[in-house]
């Protein structure tokens, strides 16, 4: 059986892969602007920023599936896009879990670690009361992913408007990274962390808001 | 000192309970970090004169962003590689996420970053034990 290569989904899967991989070594390089060179900060993020190069070679050939789009059952045999009917679901739920998040650490002053935890446990009995329909299975992720994007403090993110708005975002993003890290930790908080950048980098410097 | 340590047990803890809870007990990843999360970030809302003022706010945090490195895979990640993760998470916690507070996922991306550290150090420990099993022959026959 001939397996078709998909070179857009191939193309998608690397550029957010080569995104996800400059913004971990803008993180870890954080320590360069603030103390002097040859200081151990300074060594600390070289070698981190080393060791994540050097780990992505693992994330890329063992952890992704950069040729394989996840496959859904088709009824005619042909392989599947990277994209699913069913993914604009997704995409809106990280926005609400955003929202409810942002409404809850900010509004009732819960914090942001409380509101992201009790998104994160409604979202997960929600999805367990349905769990015999294939929609729901990952439902819980995209609303956690949701909630990292509200737990924003307020001088980051003042409006709950554009805390939807870079909920959807990360959404979007959650859509496109689905077939790469598979299997590491800590992929939701990086697409939560690159949308709400996006999004403060979009309002700081272009609308001045 | 004693507050670095204090925060590294606690992020250590919170990979391998986060972990050997979902692995063992067949729960979903998602849920086992928020459940773990909630009870500990409600004891020290409840509680918050238990410890000083800094601890307060960082151990919820710390331990939130820990069960995110419990969050992999156990085929990625075995149990003894998910406490130096921890470890490493515990040490981006203090030392690089303080210039991202206030942003959404700086968290998630601080256990994305530890975990595949350990992936490249995993990966580095293989090629140098790779390399010295073969210069063995050699070290052998020139003794």
């Amino acid at each position: 059986m001939v397996r078709k290569t998909l070179k857009g989904a191939r193309n998608a899967n690397l550029f957010f892969l080569i995104c996800i991989l400059c913004i971990q070594i803008i993180f870890a390089g954080r320590l360069f602007y603030e103390n002097d060179r040859l200081s151990i900060a300074f060594i600390t993020s070289i070698s981190l920023i080393a060791l994540i190069i050097v780990g992505f070679f693992r994330v890329i050939l063992h952890h992704s599936r950069l040729d394989n789009p996840i496959r859904m059952r088709s009824h005619d045999g042909k392989p599947r896009h990277n994209l699913h009917t069913n993914d604009w679901i997704y995409a809106l739920c990280t926005s609400i879990g955003a929202i409810t998040t942002y409404f809850l650490s900010v509004n009732l002053k819960l914090g942001p670690i409380l509101g992201a935890s009790i998104v994160g446990v409604i979202a997960s009995a929600i999805s367990y009361f349905f769990r015999s329909k294939e929609v729901f299975k990952q439902l819980p992720i995209a609303f956690y992913c949701g909630a990292f994007v509200g737990m924003s403090a307020e001088f980051i993110l003042n409006n709950i408007v554009i805390v939807g708005l870079s909920g959807f975002l990360a959404g979007l993003i959650f859509i496109g990274t689905k077939n790469i890290l598979i299997g590491i930790g800590g992929r939701l908080g990086t697409i939560a962390f690159l949308s709400v950048c996006i999004v403060y980098v979009l309002i700081k410097y272009t609308f001045n808001a | 000192m004693l507050n670095t340590l204090i925060i590294l047990i606690t992020t250590t803890l919170g990979a391998l309970l986060t972990s050997e809870i979902s692995n063992r007990l067949k729960i979903s990843k998602v849920a086992t970090s928020a459940s773990l999360s909630l009870v500990f970030a409600s004891f020290f809302h409840f509680f918050p004169s238990v410890l000083n003022s800094d601890l307060t706010n960082l151990l919820p945090a710390a331990f939130f962003g820990a069960t995110f490195t419990g969050m992999s895979a156990e085929k990625v990640i075995y149990k003894y590689q998910i406490i130096l993760a921890g470890i490493l998470f515990g040490l981006i916690f203090i030392f690089i996420t303080p210039y991202f507070s206030g942003f959404g996922g700086g968290l998630g991306i601080s256990a994305n970053i530890s975990i595949i550290t350990t992936l490249g150090i995993k990966i580095l420990f293989e090629r140098i034990k790779i390399f010295y099993y073969r210069q063995l022959p050699q070290l052998l026959k020139n003794k």
